[in-house]
């Protein structure tokens, strides 16, 4: 269909739309016109993506800007998806408007998923793919290729050589699939093709990393224009991706390969200075000359790139006392062992970068600036010796980076030495981390350079929160409510078994046998009435072994075995995607099953369990993170003292958005249907800040449930839901009232209404309202729980004294802490 | 260290003790010969003052201070510290002092250079001459037993200019030592002459007050000299001045005249 908002002409490759995505589609317009960032919280299932690539892709057709699209996403799956969506919507574009445009989106993923070469993609790690591309691809391997050397390289990607650089690949939208067969078919590497193509595409798509991750962002996204438009997809964890992407650990056995990388490296000057001393002298001229390889270092091949963030990098030459390759060797092995010394420490350590920095000056006389050097001077020295088994130097790498890290961050970062790994280890096991405690540092450079970044997700309550962590400002921030015309999902909170004893996954009540015996109840009773699968959430594996193995005591596991198949997830890849694979198996025929998993385990994250594969989720307990861990000690005391967060604010921000995710596994679409089960009296308090769409429909009667209660009420919703869903049903008047969909009639009727409503006095009241408007209209029958503190991080409810065991824990602890 | 070496070597190479059988030995290292044994060995052979090392063949004398404990896994790098310590205790510069960022660099890569050759024994003898010329020309002292003999004059070589930052020539590219010019004493009179042309100031006056000497004027520091002084410059001192004749010589030196030069 085809719409108007405001001026701009929108094609939408569907004959209805939801309300809420046409409300959705306005925010983004009036975000892309203001040019400033937003947070926008849609409901799984509505049809987010196809929402914002029709909105974007008719943006950047319509203003002679022709911004460009950067969209991010998590997972491959997700990124191939959204592909076949632009490709689709494309499609759509160019049979209305009568021709096709010229346009260009690709996608773009490890060179694992998009190798070719007959041997190098057969790999399984994608270190060892890149790495195996990179020694067939480099640029002395071709140097050496041009001067008659035997040496092997990567016909698919030197074919590429030969094409117009800018049209690798003809215009048009290419999923990842379909970028792999026209790879193959023109004997073209892929991965390089959309590489290269990235600055002509209209729309990429790729991993977060890609833009966050500055040892790849450098190299990628560097050539992307200001006015990009850039979104990230669920981006309800991106704090963490941030974190990550500038946190590092270290072990004994990486140090101590990293000291046999550096030994290879000795050797291979060595070698290099008997047969080859011109090209070690002329990398040391060049260096002393302050040469940087502007475009070299960037290189396709580089070995590795800075580590840093762009504004951070020294533009001055290398120092005098590391521009001897063999001078920076010997460098490089004085480090390490100072950090092997550091390890031997037998009690925790956190100390700040510049007390590292002064202790290691006063050891092993390093200067700070030769430390933030060492990335790019190892970069430098592995591309003169030419390395070609570059994996065996990647400890030696981490090493750098983390001395690049360390010598260039002061504050936002910590440095914490756990000798053990848990509290009761007696044999030594270090770790030292180097922990990256604010978010808003590798993200702060995409928030400065792109003019527009669009924060959504499913689930990303409170949505002021990540304004907030991520230091940024919004233009606006929303969360959609679900319309529907009846109830598909039955969120509920049960708060306590039948025998009325109050349950939770708390800390002090977690193995207590009459919890441990409710929640076994509680499951299976779920079994005996839910159709197909059930999908359950632990807060952590040990928590879930813990009360598997009761349940196995209590004979709970049997009863359960009679009515489903139980399946569990562990933290080994293969096997869960094994038991996975069983799930969905036992779903589509037979009983169906039970699948057992943590909440932030692989599987609440990124599968889906669509209709039957998942018509229950119970969530075991609310997921608070192990607060015993340092790190997130330490991050939680940064973002109180920096952003004012307060440690219960955080963890309960966290615990819920966990339980969302959860929670939103089991609802695809608007024709899906399930029930959602919180079971933990800590929710009951929490409830507000679960997304809009999910509070919304939890009524005052769907909380505070004991175990019987739930069941008759979930038996009850099963029994209404017993058709499926007409999308799109006549409301019996005909028009646009509670309507889950509209066709272009009934949108262009609420068009109409709308601005019939905004000259009405109700001055500056503009679209941004639609939704509000529109929910009242579309789920007029339930109770209004959303009020102006919902979501607020500081509502006066997490100081009652039914606040969470945890909770007390920590701030008992951290009393202590300052006591002591 | 290789692997191998540190498996087998983690015995004390003087009476056998083996930490895996006796837990809680512990080493001490001496920074002369790097021999690395138990500290019951170092008190057994060293509590009697300067004795040898008693790792066979080894014949460095040691004192029991010299044993300290290690602080790297690998000697080689504790060996290269210390190297290292003494080196950069000798040419301790900072960028600041030096003309141009490059030329701080040529300085890190020679230091680097000098410790490398110790560090790998290649040219010791060169290098350490040239380090202790440096020490001698800019007056560090190295260690107590080979420092510059007091009095001794540092030896200047003949091409260095005497205001060369480093007099042995070792370190280029240093900012020359700038001796600030001295500065004239601050004169609250201006330039203006203090000379006393038309009348004297005498040794001493005797004050007197209605015939009697005063002390109440010699009280408090007040000095009747210095208002002698001041009260007959008062009186005199527009005696030679001729205003005329200095307006005059102002305008002739503010208008110069136009005229052959
Ligand atoms: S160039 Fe492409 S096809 Fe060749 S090895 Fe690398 S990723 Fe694979
Ligand atoms: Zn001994
Ligand atoms: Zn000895």
């Amino acid at each position: 269909m085809k719409f108007f908002i405001d001026d701009l002409p929108v094609l939408f490759p569907y004959p209805r739309i939801y309300p809420e995505q046409y409300a959705y589609m306005c925010d983004l317009k009036r975000t892309l016109d203001a040019g400033g960032h937003c947070v926008l919280e849609m409901p799984s299932g509505t049809g987010k993506t196809v929402s914002l690539l029709s909105l974007i892709v008719a943006y950047q057709q319509h203003y002679p800007e022709h911004r460009k699209l950067i969209y991010c996403s998590r997972t491959m799956s997700e990124i191939e998806k959204a592909l076949a969506e632009l490709k689709a919507l494309m499609k759509y574009r160019s049979d209305q408007l009568g021709h096709v445009e010229d346009f260009r989106g690709l996608g773009l993923t490890s060179r694992k998923n998009l190798c070719l070469h007959p041997s190098v993609k057969r790999e399984k790690s994608g270190a060892v793919v890149d790495a195996r591309c990179r020694a067939l691809t480099a640029g002395f391997v071709k140097e050496k290729k041009e001067r008659g050397e035997d040496v092997d390289v990567c016909i698919y990607h030197d074919n590429l050589d030969l094409l117009e650089p800018h049209n690798l690949v003809p215009p048009g939208v290419f999923t990842l699939d379909g970028l792999l067969r026209y790879g193959e078919d023109h004997k073209q590497c892929p991965y390089f093709s959309a590489r290269r193509m990235m600055s002509f595409c209209n729309v990429i798509i790729y991993s977060y990393h890609y833009l966050l991750d500055p040892k790849i962002a450098e190299r990628v996204s560097k050539e992307l224009s200001k006015d990009c438009i850039v979104v990230f997809d669920e981006a309800h964890n991106i704090d963490n991706v941030c974190i990550e992407s500038l946190s590092i650990d270290l072990t004994e056995d990486s140090l101590r390969k990293a000291t046999r990388g550096a030994n290879n490296l000795e050797r291979k000057i060595e070698e290099m200075k008997a047969s080859d001393e011109e090209k070690l002298q002329n990398e040391y001229q060049k260096l002393v000359e302050g040469l940087r390889e502007a475009d070299e270092a960037r290189a396709e091949d580089a070995f590795m790139s800075n580590p840093t963030l762009p504004d951070d990098l020294l533009k001055e030459a290398v120092p005098g006392n590391i521009r001897r390759a063999e001078h920076f060797v010997a460098f490089l092995k004085r480090f390490i062992e100072y950090l092997k010394t550091r390890m031997k420490v037998l009690y925790v350590i956190q100390e700040t970068p510049p007390s590292f920095l002064s202790h290691l000056k006063e050891l092993t006389f390093i200067e700070r600036k030769p430390l933030r050097f060492c990335a790019e001077r190892l970069t430098s020295l592995v591309r003169t010796l030419e390395l070609t088994n570059i994996e065996d130097y990647q400890p030696l790498q981490e090493v750098a980076t983390f001395a690049t890290l360390i010598a260039t961050y002061e504050t936002g970062f910590l440095l914490i030495l756990e000798p053990f790994e848990t509290e009761q280890a007696t044999v030594p096991n270090p770790i030292l981390h180097f922990a990256c405690l604010d978010a808003s540092i590798a993200i702060k450079p995409v928030f400065e350079r792109f003019s527009s970044v669009i924060i959504t997700s499913g689930t990303i309550s409170p949505l002021e929160m990540y304004p907030k962590m991520l230091n940024f400002n919004t233009v606006l921030q929303e969360s959609y409510p679900m319309s529907l015309t009846r109830r598909s999902f039955l969120p509920m909170i049960v708060t306590r078994g039948s025998d009325q004893q109050s349950i939770t996954s708390g800390f002090q009540s977690r193995s207590d046998p009459g919890v441990v015996r409710n929640y076994g109840a509680l499951l299976f009773e779920f079994a005996k009435l839910t159709p197909d699968g059930i999908v359950v959430f632990f807060p952590s594996y040990l928590y879930m072994e813990m009360i598997i193995s009761m349940w196995q005591g209590m004979g709970i596991l049997d009863q359960i075995w009679t009515y489903k198949l139980i399946l569990v997830e562990t933290p080994d890849a293969q096997e869960t995607s094994l038991a996975l694979e069983t799930y969905r198996t036992a779903c589509e025929n037979g009983k169906g099953a039970i699948l057992l998993c943590v909440a932030r385990g692989k599987v609440s994250e990124g599968i889906d369990f669509d209709h039957h594969f998942g018509r229950t989720v119970l969530c075991m307990g609310a997921p608070f993170q192990y607060t015993e861990s340092r790190i997130l000690k330490a991050r939680l005391e940064f973002l109180r003292e920096n952003y004012r967060i307060k440690e219960q604010d955080f963890l309960s921000f966290d615990a819920m958005r966990h339980a969302a995710q959860c929670l939103g596994r089991v609802l695809r679409g608007k024709d899906d249907y399930g029930i959602m089960v919180l079971a933990d009296r800590r929710f009951q308090k929490k409830r507000n800040q679960l997304p809009r769409w999910i509070a919304e429909e939890i009524h005052e009667g769907q909380t505070g449930l004991s175990t019987d209660a739930a069941v008759g009420m979930a038996k009850k919703f099963l029994r209404s839901i017993a058709q499926p869903l007409v999308p799109g049903q006549k409301a019996p008047d005909g028009s646009t009232k509670g309507k889950d969909s509209w066709d272009l009639k009934e949108l262009e009727n609420f068009q109409r209404e709308q601005r019939s409503n905004r000259g009405e006095g109700d001055f500056g009241r503009q679209d941004a309202y639609a939704h509000d408007y529109l929910h009242r209209e579309t789920n007029a029958g339930s109770t209004l729980l959303h009020n102006g503190s919902r979501g607020d991080v500081n509502t006066a409810d997490e100081f009652d004294e039914d606040i969470a065991d945890e909770e007390f824990l920590i701030a008992e602890r951290m009393q202590i802490e300052l006591v002591g | 260290m290789d692997e191998e070496d540190s498996v087998g070597a983690n015995k004390c190479p003087v009476c056998g003790s083996d930490p895996r059988t006796h837990p809680g030995l512990r080493f001490k290292i001496n920074t002369k010969c790097y021999h690395r044994i138990c500290e019951g060995c170092v008190d057994r052979h060293f509590s009697s003052g300067k004795a040898e090392c008693p790792v066979g063949g080894c014949h460095v004398s040691l004192w029991k201070r010299e044993w300290r404990t290690q602080t790297f896994e690998d000697l080689k790098i504790e060996r290269e510290v210390e190297i290292r310590r003494r080196v950069t205790k000798i040419l301790d510069r900072r960028e600041e002092e030096f003309e141009t960022k490059r030329d701080y660099d040529d300085f890190l890569e020679l230091r680097e250079e000098l410790v490398m050759n110790l560090v790998f024994r290649t040219d010791v003898a060169a290098t350490n001459r040239k380090l202790k010329e440096y020490a001698q020309a800019n007056g560090i002292k190295t260690d107590p037993t080979d420092g510059p003999e007091p009095g001794a004059k540092a030896p200047r070589r003949k091409d260095m200019a005497p205001d060369a930052a480093d007099q042995s020539g070792l370190i280029k590219g240093l900012k020359r030592i700038v001796i600030p010019e001295a500065k004239a004493p601050y004169d609250p009179f201006m330039g203006m002459p203090r000379t006393r042309e038309y009348y004297e100031v005498k040794e001493s006056y005797i004050t007197r007050v209605r015939g009697k000497p005063a002390e109440a004027m010699l009280a408090g520091g007040y000095d009747f000299a210095q208002y002698m002084d001041e009260s007959l410059l008062r009186a005199f001192a527009g005696l030679g001045v001729f205003i005329e004749d200095e307006m005059s010589a102002r305008d002739n030196t503010a208008i110069p005249v136009p005229g052959p030069t």
